[in-house]
């Protein structure tokens, strides 16, 4: 079993380009860069990794239609895999509604929009010119110019049933967001069956990747708070009330909602039992971290994707748990 | 004063492996900075810049003619500040109308084009001050849109123009300014009056801001004349060279060459581009003749020429004496 790593953009470039380099040192098989709004781009960051990489899978993640049109994407992907070779993917979604929404834009009809958008990216890596009136855009004799017939799987994102449902039927493969409960990952894993089964598809050419969060720290109590911190971020947003109810904890996602409108992370953690931290994610000792991520492994998952985030110790026992679960340990 | 330049610009055709190689020779002759133009449908030139930087140590790159007509300000803001954290100090930009017909065939239609690049390069301004932004512009919205990188290496923006008027706006906005390929020194001159004149306009000091030149390049071999007088006619297809073309004082037959072009004589509309345009629309001939071209772009106000280096060893080889000999001689002033 291999893991993936993934940025979330806030950290360095400097640290990302290291975490990178060691990460394929200790054998995971993948980098993703989530592309939030505001923070580090995605697509320049997939860029800057093959410059200290040689063959691991490199994925800009989360590209939104919504402000990312089909062409500009089509050719930096292209260009990527120019200069990458056949180690590119990437993962596409309608996107974070607040960020969109600063930003100008309203995530209408996301269901068509992304069945457009990827038939728009395969159109266009084709190579012939391109005629597509949809709903948001519009190409009309667009077409690529170099590199014609590019390959790049594309795995399609989202926590939705219909979007889930959208990524089993036409998607190289499909990516779950973190902070899910095992629960929440069937039941999105089932949507997304349920898209593989109505297009008639082979389940097995449908990869499975999902992001889990991770904190890993030799005192797990130190991990597990780290954790709280990130979920009670996490948990403003309206999205997660299902999730939350699965874990049938009791808590009071109203409540960590207000804290975050009054800007009041901290009381936010109030509303968070310890238990939320091995819940949703994956968080303690390392011995702690590898049992519960066997879990996520066996919800059915194709691709775990972890981050190495931390202090240098803890960004070292999460390399060594990488190692491990993916048999380089020692090596 | 400004430093003068000579740096070079990717003409899109160039394969991935061809501009690795070039920026590296540019770099090693000296060359300021690499520029390489988003054409549709073509390599992506942000990606491209990331690349080139990861190939290179001092070399400044810059993406340009980035459209608002098919780029939004907060991903341009983000790819900008990203790139400059990856390359600090090395990175620049520039905003232009882009090519209507290319922008088209992605259902994008140019409309209120002066307007629309200034309003983005305000959008830019703001989201680089790292607060939450509300503005409207012709091809956006920013309801509290904010860059959250941090970086204290400010982001050189400059406005790419065609012709005096884009220039005047671009005085009146914080940009540099950003020629387009194929102009003779005095339109030039002209394009930089402009852009002082819509600064002097708007009561700003533009005098310390960049202006940056595209210049087509070849060397006294025919074959390389040729090449550059057949670009050159296909430049002039474009109505709004005939300002650039007046000002020469040549007889040039525009509406024939727009004649040739649109009946896809590219032939015929080179056989109408006399010998003279060519010198003087371009740098060409031998190297001193070359370097005394270069001289006239920079008393016009140019300080940065970026020229193509061709597509021959012998006119790359050319380029890049030319770039060692200017470039060394500004080092030694």
């Amino acid at each position: 079993m291999s893991l993936g790593i993934y940025f979330d953009g806030f950290s360095p470039t400097r640290e990302m380009l290291e975490v990178a380099q060691a990460a394929e040192e200790a054998g995971a098989d993948s980098l993703w860069f989530a592309q939030h709004m505001g923070f580090r781009e995605a697509l320049v960051w997939a860029t800057a990794a093959v410059s200290v990489t040689r063959t691991i899978r490199l994925v800009p993640t989360a590209i939104s239609p919504y402000l990312w049109p089909p062409l500009p994407v089509a050719m930096s992907m292209a260009t990527l895999a120019e200069y990458a070779g056949p180690r590119t993917a990437i993962a596409v979604s309608v996107g974070n509604l607040l960020n969109l929404s600063e930003s100008g834009v309203e995530a209408v009809k996301p269901v068509r929009v992304m069945r457009e958008y990827v038939r728009d990216l395969r159109a266009l890596w084709a190579g012939e010119p391109v005629q597509s009136d949809g709903e948001l855009h519009q190409l009309r004799g667009a077409k690529m110019m170099f590199e014609r017939g590019v390959h790049c799987p594309i795995y399609v994102a989202s926590t939705g049933p219909q979007v889930l449902t959208l990524a089993g039927e036409i998607g190289d493969g499909i990516l779950l967001s973190g902070a899910l409960t095992l629960a929440s990952c069937r039941s999105m894993l089932g949507h997304v069956d349920a898209g593989i089964a109505a297009a008639g598809r082979e389940a097995a050419t449908v990869r499975k990747a999902g992001f889990i969060l991770l904190s890993i720290a030799e005192d797990g109590d130190v991990a597990r708070q780290e954790m709280l911190r990130k979920l009670a971020f996490l948990f403003r947003s309206r999205g997660h009330a299902a999730n939350i109810a699965s874990a049938d904890l009791g808590i009071d996602h109203a409540a960590i909602m207000d804290c975050f409108a009054r800007h009041d992370p901290d009381a936010a953690l109030a509303f968070l039992p310890e238990a939320a931290a091995t819940t949703f994610a994956v968080s303690g000792t390392p011995r702690e971290c590898r049992d519960l991520l066997a879990g996520y492994l066996q919800a059915g998952m194709d691709e775990p994707i972890v981050e190495v985030t931390g202090t240098p110790e803890q960004r070292r026992l999460a390399l060594a748990l990488i190692a491990e679960v993916s048999g380089q340990a020692g090596g | 004063m400004r430093p003068r330049r000579l740096g070079i610009r990717f003409e899109g055709f160039e394969t991935l492996d061809e501009a690795r190689a070039l920026a590296r020779e540019a770099e090693a002759a000296g060359a300021s900075s690499v520029w390489m133009t988003q054409h549709l449908g073509g390599r992506d030139s942000p990606t491209l810049a990331t690349i080139i930087a990861a190939g290179t140590a001092r070399l400044r790159v810059v993406p340009s003619n980035i459209s608002p007509f098919i780029a939004h300000p907060t991903p341009t803001a983000m790819m900008l500040a990203t790139l400059a954290e990856f390359a600090p100090g090395r990175v620049a930009a520039s905003i232009g109308i882009g090519n209507p017909l290319d922008l088209s065939q992605s259902g994008a239609l140019v409309a209120d084009a002066e307007d629309a690049v200034c309003d983005f390069v305000g959008a830019l301004d703001a989201l680089f001050e790292r607060k939450p932004v509300t503005a409207t512009g012709r091809t956006f919205r920013l309801d509290g849109a904010k860059l959250s990188i941090v970086s204290g290496v400010a982001i050189p923006i400059y406005v790419t123009a065609l012709e005096p008027k884009m220039a005047r706006r671009a005085g009146a906005t914080t940009a540099a300014l950003q020629l387009s390929a194929g102009f003779s020194p005095a339109f030039a001159a002209s394009c930089v009056q402009a852009f002082d004149g819509g600064a002097a306009q708007a009561g700003i000091d533009a005098s310390a801001r960049p202006r940056a030149c595209f210049a087509y390049f070849g060397t006294d071999e025919r074959a390389s004349f040729e090449g550059v007088r057949r670009k050159l006619a296909y430049l002039f297809r474009n109505r709004l060279m005939a300002e650039n073309i007046r000002l020469s004082g040549l007889p040039i037959d525009q509406a024939a060459i727009i004649d040739c072009v649109a009946r896809r004589d590219l032939d015929a509309a080179t056989r109408l581009v006399p010998d003279e345009a060519v010198e003087a629309f371009a740098v060409t001939g031998s190297l001193h003749t070359c370097s005394a071209t270069v001289q006239c772009f920079f008393e016009a106000g140019i300080d940065e020429l970026l020229i193509n280096v061709g597509s021959t060893a012998a006119e790359r080889a050319a380029a890049f004496a030319l770039i060692a000999q200017v470039n060394g001689a500004a080092v030694d002033q």
